[in-house]
């Protein structure tokens, strides 16, 4: 009964991490609406925001406009965004390792964030040369999905949507599009740094209307993701050992492609190419407690919230020049990765 | 009886005949297994009948209904398959990955109680997993791994299990086990295997019948003392073997 003891001890050790880092993060995100260059003191931080959540005038009437600007439109937003940008790059870091069968996939293997980073800049480059205002978060997402569909297409053409088609198929296209944002960055002169800072990714300046766009995605697409765990984890065995268990491997390939693909969409439509994010906190989870899809897609959602969201509030207080995330996330994230590969159990 | 029905079964690539007009009857509650020299079409034959192959020509009928039209999941309560080469790069735990065997016999959102557990402990007892049960997939030797893709294959409950050499890499000694075990199974659950193995002695040891098949298409069908004698040794495999009756033979050269 020993075995047994100790397998259910492990799904309870996973369960309780779980719950420790959604509190953790909840509590991080509140923190840190408390924090910044403007001087607001906690107890009126927390006031502004009930205040302005449960819509009590009379609570927050005592507060100046620029005070509950800056905590509510400034730094609510940002802090959200980075939580949900980092818990939903991990959930699809996740999702794509398992279905692509390889543990070296992220988010961007397919392709789809540099169809993102694509539309995006050709919106900058039209906004500079035509003093337009096109939306550069709709322009990447649609880019993104576009590029998703023309993944799919190649690789169904060229003998089937599996794996090593999808990564392929996803190479051959990224490239031609890396080709394109070069152009673009050509084409753009002087004014190429708006487009390489987009491409940098950084959660600065982040609104109300990115919320809207990021949070929705986020939670179905987890949702979508948690629903058919059992069978992500049957995929990992391969095609036909999955074909064999009752998957529909078909179907199930299709839902986490396009789940997949459309939360990195989103991700990278509000917050630019952040690296590392998505290939080291499944890694990460894996190795230290599960590689059962059903808890490690939560997992994912919370530490990947949490390393996001520190990372993202320590370029914001800390640097007197702000730091894009996305630099910094690599500069953290590849040192600290060797060292778990290297010490990693049962690495040869 | 016979729970499988194959009937003018014909696959190839091209113009590159694998199978010929294949016809079996699979009886039901025995221990079949399929024999013959590489390239002969005995894996192909496999993927056939769990269907990642596309038959060319014939017909697969499972207990009088055509395979085509059962769904993977109402296939995946019937039949099962144990494939040569199991990878998993992911570090599963051994118990985790036996209980991935429930997965058709439940629903999504029902969590694993604890009658479904203690069936997989027995499972795993009796295939000698249970010792490393929390250890994970990749750090267990391939052997090793191959027992747990067994219990995972009866956590599954078929009625009939194909195997395609699915115990090449463990030692004798637990062959032998393995193989009692599924011999308990086919005796008093009237499970039927279908199984390729390239260890003659053991098919000849534990099997209930005897399919050689060699270019495609079938060579000899029967019990295994008459099926395997010097003259088919000769004839199919091309070496030359000492009988000793009843209880195998030695291959001493080729031909």
């Amino acid at each position: 009964m020993n075995q047994i003891k100790e397998y259910k001890k492990n799904k309870r050790k996973s369960i309780i991490t779980g719950i420790v880092l959604f509190i953790t993060g909840v509590v991080l995100m509140v923190f840190f609406t408390g924090q910044g260059a403007m001087d607001i003191d906690f107890v009126s931080t927390q006031r502004i925001l009930t205040g302005k959540m449960l819509n009590l005038i009379e609570i927050i009437s005592i507060y100046k406009d620029n005070e509950i600007a800056v905590v509510w439109d400034i730094r609510l937003p940002r802090i959200i965004c980075g939580t949900f940008v980092g818990g939903g790059l991990a959930m699809a870091g996740a999702m794509f390792q398992s279905l692509l069968r390889n543990p070296l996939a992220d988010p961007y293997t397919l392709g789809v964030s540099t169809g993102a980073a694509f539309g995006a800049s050709l919106a900058l480059l039209l906004n500079i040369m035509f003093a337009l205002y096109l939306p550069v978060t709709i322009f990447a997402f649609v880019f993104a999905f576009i590029t998703l569909l023309l993944v799919i297409f190649v690789a169904s053409r060229g003998g089937g949507i599996y794996s090593t088609n999808l990564i392929i198929s996803g190479i051959i296209i990224g490239s031609v599009l890396s080709a394109g944002i070069s152009f673009i960055k050509m084409t753009a002169g002087e004014n190429v740094a708006a487009i390489v800072f987009w491409l940098m990714g950084s959660l600065a300046s982040k609104t109300w209307v990115d919320v809207y766009i990021i949070v929705p995605v986020v939670i179905i697409g987890g949702l979508i993701a948690y629903y058919f765990a059992d069978d992500l984890n049957i995929m990992t065995a391969g095609e036909s050992n999955a074909k064999t268990l009752g998957v529909n491997t078909r179907r199930i390939r299709l839902i986490y492609l396009i789940t997949g693909s459309v939360i990195t969409a989103a991700c990278v439509s509000v917050s630019g190419i952040i690296g590392f994010v998505g290939l080291v906190i499944p890694h990460l989870l894996r190795y230290w407690l599960t590689s059962d899809n059903r808890m490690l897609i939560p997992l994912c959602m919370t530490l990947g919230g949490i390393i996001l969201l520190l990372a993202d509030n320590v370029t914001r207080l800390m640097f007197v020049s702000e730091v894009p995330v996305g630099v910094l996330t690599t500069l953290i994230g590849g040192p600290f990765f060797i060292y778990v590969f290297i010490t990693r159990e049962g690495s040869n | 009886m016979s729970i499988m029905k194959l009937r003018d079964l014909s696959f190839g690539y091209g113009n590159n005949p694998i199978l010929k007009d294949i016809h079996i009857d699979l009886i039901e509650g025995k221990f079949t297994s399929l024999i013959g020299p590489n390239g002969s079409g005995k894996s192909t034959l496999i993927k056939l009948i769990c269907g990642i192959n596309e038959k060319n020509k014939g017909n697969i009928i499972y207990k009088d209904k055509c395979v085509d039209q059962m769904s993977t999941a109402e296939k995946a309560r019937e039949i099962t398959v144990i494939h040569q080469k199991e990878k998993n790069e992911f570090p599963f735990s051994c118990i985790d990955t036996v209980i991935m065997g429930l997965h058709p016999h439940r629903n999504r959102f029902e969590p694993i109680n604890d009658e479904q557990l203690v069936f997989v402990k027995d499972i795993m007892q009796k295939t000698d997993t249970l010792q490393f049960a929390n250890k994970l997939t990749t750090q267990i030797s391939g052997g090793e791994l191959q027992r747990v893709i067994i219990a995972r294959a009866l956590v599954q409950r078929p009625k009939l299990l194909l195997m395609d050499e699915a115990m090449s890499d463990m030692d004798v000694n637990a062959k032998i086990h393995l193989n009692n075990v599924i011999m308990d199974l086919v005796k008093n659950d009237n499970l039927t295997v279908l199984a390729i193995n390239h260890d003659l002695n053991f098919a000849y040891k534990f099997s209930d019948e005897i399919i050689a098949i060699n270019y495609g298409e079938i060579d000899s069908i029967g019990a295994p003392e008459k099926v395997m004698d010097e003259e088919f040794f000769e004839r199919v495999f091309k070496v030359k073997a000492d009988i000793i009756k009843g209880k195998g033979f030695f291959i001493i050269d080729k031909l």
